[in-house]
């Protein structure tokens, strides 16, 4: 399964599973959006680069989620497929990358429950037994 | 395994003895099942645990007295859900779960001249609601503002949007620090949070918020009920929305930001969800200038909501729209300084955060409408979409030992993951139009998500708090039309 809900008892977590870093990241973006919509219902339309730094790899996971959250307002789109490309800089970890959706149309895109924030509670972004999982709590 | 030790003191009062590192006694309120519960979540190994929470936000530099829980607490991110903490000015700290993203979310209650017979099964009205009131993802606003009147919103809060057309000054002296916190300053927030508001205010949300059309079921302290404008079988409207994307924005940034100020200070915390740092630093001043604007946003939000209200109730109804009263505005989420007796001596100026709290002032103190200087200003406890909601008020032995605050609602029982696999959101719909609730919503996840029995008995936890002393029930009320996003 390449994203999974966990249990939270007033939030939910998000962890998103891979054969490199990369993809557990894009997998956890998936796994976001997939809360607030169903992402068979969202067409790649559109393209948006995205970027963030962070001085963790964990610290890093927050960033682009939170990065992704934001561009969800600020354009007014819901994403449905990610790519990212995660490279060591000198303060620390690097994302660049892009996502693919499409303008929020209510009317048509089956809603789900808004994502406020990302926490760094419940961080976790290492490999098991040769996958790479990347997961944390979000805010609903 | 954790093991927390937890001793009775009281009637549905126990306390946290001082351990480790904690620098104060953690204080609980709850019921002999409530503390069983909440014990077994400390000793599952995978668990959150709201106690451990406790015990982390004991060890913080600077607090005061105790660290509370309330008879709703649930695990938070670092700071428990229904948990009070005051921090001293000099060496305390500011912390960012103990205010959350949602900041200053919070309960409208307005009353109106209509009572249950008027509303019940009123499916055009629930209708007409669910048209008027923009909510769920998505949603846009009907107030359009610029950057520098989004900066004016920052900084006058509802009284900005009542200059608008959104209501009256009435609407303002019922609103917890008339709508309008001071202290905000707008240059502490992002251009990202402001640019993320644009479309929004005047959005309900997602999740738990709610606007609901509700009926005075009971009325439990008559006296404080007169005060309050409330009766018998008359219908209000609860309105549970927040500070939106701002909020969430300014949550976000702060976050990262509080990190690292921990770890620049040195501060000594346990949990590193804990993010914070000392009031008085550059940080912590900047926290609290910007989560001041996301408050008064939140309390603008609120107030276009309640004029959207207005208006659809107008237009279904004969009748005026000043006969549609606010009877308080309440937040649940934040932070601010207040003056308090801790641990029984002299009066001082403290932080007081309260995540999943209210405050809940009595006759005497400072910001309590002037109509309300008999009782106290209400609190409002929220239910889910099928069980009751409550309005409360602060009693002698609340404000003396919960730093004046109360609960806030049911809080939550169920993850939304199982809820969403148990309950089905048509069926959760019709299950409740079974028991004369009209329930629109946007998304049917939604719905399943916030299924009644997904959350705590709002009964237990108001009784658990009555019993403890440390509130007073004024008035029950029960649903009759539930808009959610």
């Amino acid at each position: 399964m390449p994203f999974e809900w966990l249990d939270h008892t007033s939030d939910i977590g998000v962890r998103g599973i891979g054969h490199t870093i990369e993809e557990a990241f894009t997998e956890a973006a998936r796994g976001m959006f997939a809360m607030m919509v169903d992402l068979s219902t969202v067409r790649g339309r559109k393209r948006l680069e995205v970027g963030c730094q962070a001085r963790s790899r964990q610290s890093l996971l927050v960033a682009w989620l939170a990065e992704l959250l934001a561009q969800k307002d600020l354009t007014y789109s819901f994403f449905s497929s990610f790519t990212a490309e995660i490279t060591i800089c000198e303060d620390g970890w690097r994302l660049s990358g892009w996502c693919d959706g499409e303008e929020i149309d209510p009317a048509r895109h089956r809603l789900g429950t808004e994502v406020k924030g990302i926490t760094a509670s419940g961080l976790r972004v290492e490999q098991v037994n040769g996958r790479w999982i990347a997961e944390c709590i979000v805010d609903v | 395994m954790r093991r927390i030790d937890v001793r009775k003191v009281d009637v549905n009062e126990w306390e946290i003895p001082r351990t480790g590192e904690m620098r104060v006694p953690g204080r609980l309120y709850a019921t002999e099942r409530m503390v069983a519960e909440l014990i077994e979540e400390t000793e599952t190994p995978s668990a959150w645990s709201a106690l451990a929470q406790l015990c982390s936000v004991a060890a913080l530099p600077g607090i005061q007295g105790t660290a509370i829980a309330l008879p709703d607490v649930h695990p938070g991110y670092g700071f428990p859900i229904g948990g009070v903490a005051a921090f001293d000015l000099s060496d305390g700290v500011v912390v960012v779960g103990g205010v959350g993203f949602d900041i200053n979310c919070g309960v409208r209650l307005l009353s109106t001249p209509l009572s249950r017979k008027d509303v019940a099964g009123q499916v055009k009205l629930a209708d007409r609601l669910f048209e008027k009131i923009p909510a769920g993802l998505g949603s846009r606003g009907r107030l359009r503002l610029r950057i520098e009147e989004i900066d004016q919103l920052l900084s006058d809060g509802a009284c900005f949007v009542v200059g608008r057309g959104f209501g009256t000054a009435s609407d303002l002296e019922f609103t917890e620090s008339h709508g309008r916190l001071p202290g905000a300053d707008p240059a502490a927030v992002s251009l990202r949070a402001k640019q993320r508001q644009f479309q929004q205010v005047g959005t309900l949300g997602s999740g738990n918020h709610y606007v609901e059309l509700q009926v005075v079921e009971s009325l439990l302290d008559p006296e404080a009920a007169k005060a309050y404008g409330l009766e018998r079988e008359q219908i209000v409207v609860a309105i549970h929305s927040g500070s939106r994307a701002l909020g969430h924005q300014i949550g976000q940034d702060s976050l990262r930001e509080m990190e690292e100020a921990a770890s620049r200070f040195g501060l000594p915390i346990l949990d590193k969800e804990l993010a914070c740092a000392p009031i008085g630093s550059p940080e912590g001043r900047r926290y609290l200038a910007a989560i001041a604007c996301g408050a008064n946003c939140a309390f603008a939000n609120r107030q276009v909501i309640a004029d959207l209200v207005r208006q659809a109730l107008c237009d279904h109804y004969t009748m005026r729209r000043s006969e549609i009263r606010t009877v308080y505005d309440i937040g649940h989420n934040f932070a601010r300084i207040e003056n308090h007796v801790i641990d029984g001596v002299g009066k001082k100026d403290v932080l007081v955060h309260r995540k999943g709290s209210t405050r809940a002032f009595g006759p005497d103190a400072p910001d309590v409408p002037s109509a309300y200087r008999e009782v106290g200003h209400p609190t409002i406890v929220g239910g889910t979409m099928g069980t009751a909601s409550y309005v409360m008020r602060a009693t002698e032995k609340g404000i003396e030992r919960t730093i004046a605050s109360g609960i806030h609602g049911a809080g939550r029982r169920l993850s939304r993951k199982k809820a969403a696999k148990r309950f089905w959101g048509e069926k959760t719909q019709q299950d409740l139009e079974g028991l004369g609730i009209l329930v629109r919503g946007h998304s049917a996840r939604g719905l399943a998500e916030e299924a009644p029995l997904a959350y705590k008995d709002i009964d237990e936890v108001v009784s658990a708090s009555i019993d403890a002393g440390i509130t007073r029930p004024v008035a029950r009320l029960r649903p009759l039309i539930v808009i959610k996003g």
